[in-house]
């Protein structure tokens, strides 16, 4: 009995920790979205930023700001701080899981060379189709690239016979390898002012987002993250082990195919309208595995917080830095968040 | 708690696709509640046919049955039910506590995330009987070899299993938490198989024993019947003198005539 009152005990301080931990997240997201929203060139202070959104969201409530104010912050910025939040989650939540079924903590969203076809897509399309599907030309190149990589690795894989994690992360390695040679050959056959635009697509940046390019990321959020936060315990499994998780009952080779599947696919959907953002995949799940342990159930949605309020922040910085020009945000995510981890490596020692 | 199963292995042969089979024609029966040590020299087939009790080796002939059930007819879930396994495998660079590698044992029995059938006081109960409730927060991976084994046995039982299957479970332990895990194994109410290099151990532990050399049976039976110097001759190539010890037996080893 005195088991069961410890266990009774511990739970929810496990929880607890959690709870905190979410909440002081939340509280950060929320004030840097705002902050997103107020900065830029032309600077808006919150409280107008505040009558803004909610004339925004209820347009019968008058706003204190005039129209062009209005247009920036609501137009302009609010749809790309959303992107940036919402890709983030995405990328820090498909990070910890992909690390977790390929039981290596340096896998990462883009594992199975989805950004090696994501960058081959939107070559062919800056570079040599042109907007011929309209303004969502590259993002559809871009998703259709990432998917079809995706299945090069994954069939590869199988003819090689290649089952376990560690062969089919390097299957995924070598077709990238293979693909971003063939993306970088595009470039090299191209108009080379052309090539100027695909290393600001192939750097990240959420500049091109607005209202309409918003629904696919979230939905891919929503459905993929949440089905991901399903499988917690089966990620758990995997991560302790391929034997250990047979025993545990998971049929390990189908089960870990349709986990890196649904991660790639809902990764595809990020890049096609970010660009290719690295680092917080990698390193988001695993902040959230020094705070909250190893448990998925915790460190899927601490990833995502993380991740959205990572780039959020980032984006902010990509805006100003150089302003009024903008620095590509995978050049922020990567000497902030390269920096960053170091730093935290070294004092979790 | 799921009762302890009967288990009948039957003609099993096993071996890697295309080559040559490194288990053959094994057959043994074990009542509910035997526990079984299966001994023999290194590759022998120990492993290979632990992995087919456990379904991570599906046998190339003959079967299993839990129960009269055929392991290979059951879904892995529920396979996952009836047999739980103690392995030499650890979760590597993720930092998961003794409670989250204990409640792991759980996942063949929850379909949802958090509550419901989770099963809280099974694993209450687990960690409790392996002594581990203390340690329930520390990192796995900052354990001693012992508490390590301790967990791994106490995740076992979460699952509530009716086979226990252990592979060398005596590795890495000091002759304190020898004796210690001996007596915990001879206390648990579940129908178990382990392999074992510790011969010692294995007369002090399991009812039955089970010699493999080449892939093959080389007997079974009860301790005293197969550890004798014949067999442990025949399988080890060593000479070996065994006495009886108050309620198991002791070894001496040599190398035989001529090798020395």
């Amino acid at each position: 009995m005195a088991a069961a009152d410890l266990d009774g005990a511990a739970r929810p301080r496990r929880f607890h920790r959690f709870s905190l931990f979410a909440a002081a997240t939340l509280l950060l997201l929320a004030a840097a979205m705002i902050g997103s929203l107020a900065i830029g060139t032309v600077a808006i202070p919150a409280s107008e930023v505040w009558s803004i959104l909610i004339h925004g969201i209820w347009p019968a409530e008058q706003s204190v700001s005039t129209a062009g104010r209005q247009a920036i912050v609501w137009e302009l910025r609010a749809p790309r701080t959303l992107v940036a939040a919402v890709v983030g989650a995405g990328l820090g939540l498909v990070g910890a899981a992909m690390q977790s079924a390929t039981r290596n903590p340096l896998s990462d969203p883009h594992l199975l060379g989805v950004s090696a076809g994501a960058a081959f897509g939107a070559n062919l399309a800056i570079l040599h189709v042109g907007d011929v599907l309209g303004p969502a030309t590259t993002p559809l190149f871009a998703f259709a690239g990432a998917l079809a990589a995706t299945l090069c690795v994954l069939s590869v894989a199988r003819m090689a016979g290649a089952g376990t994690a560690d062969r089919l992360v390097l299957t995924g390695v070598a077709v990238a390898f293979v693909v971003m040679a063939c993306a970088n050959m595009q470039i090299l056959f191209a108009d080379q002012r052309a090539a100027a635009s695909v290393v600001f697509w192939t750097l990240g940046g959420l500049g091109a987002s607005d209202w309409s390019t918003i629904a696919f990321p979230t939905g891919a959020l929503l459905i993929g993250g949440g089905w991901f936060v399903l499988k917690a315990r089966d990620l758990n499994a995997l991560a302790m082990g391929d034997e250990t998780a047979a025993t545990l009952g998971l049929s390990v080779e189908r089960s870990r195919l349709v986990l890196l599947s649904v991660g790639a696919f809902v990764t595809g959907v990020m890049v096609a309208v970010s660009g290719m953002i690295g680092f917080v995949g990698l390193m988001t799940p695993h902040i959230a595995r020094l705070i909250l342990g190893g448990d998925n159930r915790l460190v899927l949605p601490a990833s995502a917080l993380l991740g959205s309020l990572f780039l959020v922040v980032a984006d902010i910085v990509a805006r100003t830095v150089i302003a009024p020009d903008e620095m590509p945000i995978g050049i922020v995510t990567g000497i902030v968040g390269g920096t960053f981890f170091v730093a935290l490596l070294s004092r979790a020692k | 708690m799921t009762d302890p199963v009967r288990l009948e292995v039957e003609n099993l042969s096993w071996g890697p696709d295309g080559r040559a089979p490194i288990l053959s024609g094994v057959s043994f029966t074990l009542a509910p509640g035997e526990r079984l040590a299966v001994v023999g020299p290194n590759g022998a087939g120990k492993s290979s046919l632990l992995r087919c009790l456990y379904r991570v080796n599906r046998p190339t002939a003959g079967c299993v049955r839990l129960d009269g059930a055929d392991l290979r007819t059951l879904k892995p879930r529920d396979a996952a039910r009836q047999v739980a396994a103690v392995l030499q495998e650890a979760p590597g660079d993720f930092p998961f506590t003794v409670r989250e590698m204990v409640e792991a044992g759980r996942t063949p029995h929850v379909a949802g995330l958090f509550r419901g059938a989770s099963g809280e006081a099974a694993v209450a109960d687990a960690m409790n009987r392996m002594a581990v409730d203390s340690l329930a927060d520390r990192r796995f991976s900052t354990l001693s070899g012992g508490e390590k084994q301790r967990a791994l046995i106490a995740r076992a039982l979460a699952q509530e299993p009716g086979l226990l299957v252990l592979d060398e479970p005596t590795n890495h332990l000091d002759l304190r938490h020898r004796l210690e895990a001996m007596e915990l194994l001879r206390g648990l109410d579940l129908t178990i198989v382990a392999t074992l290099h510790d011969l010692d151990f294995a007369s002090g532990v399991a009812g039955k024993v089970l010699a493999l050399a080449h892939g093959r049976l080389a007997a079974f039976g009860p301790v005293r019947e197969v550890l004798t110097p014949e067999l442990i001759r025949a399988c080890f190539d060593v000479e070996a003198e065994v006495e009886p010890w108050r309620d198991r037996l002791r070894f001496g080893f040599l190398l035989p005539e001529g090798n020395t």
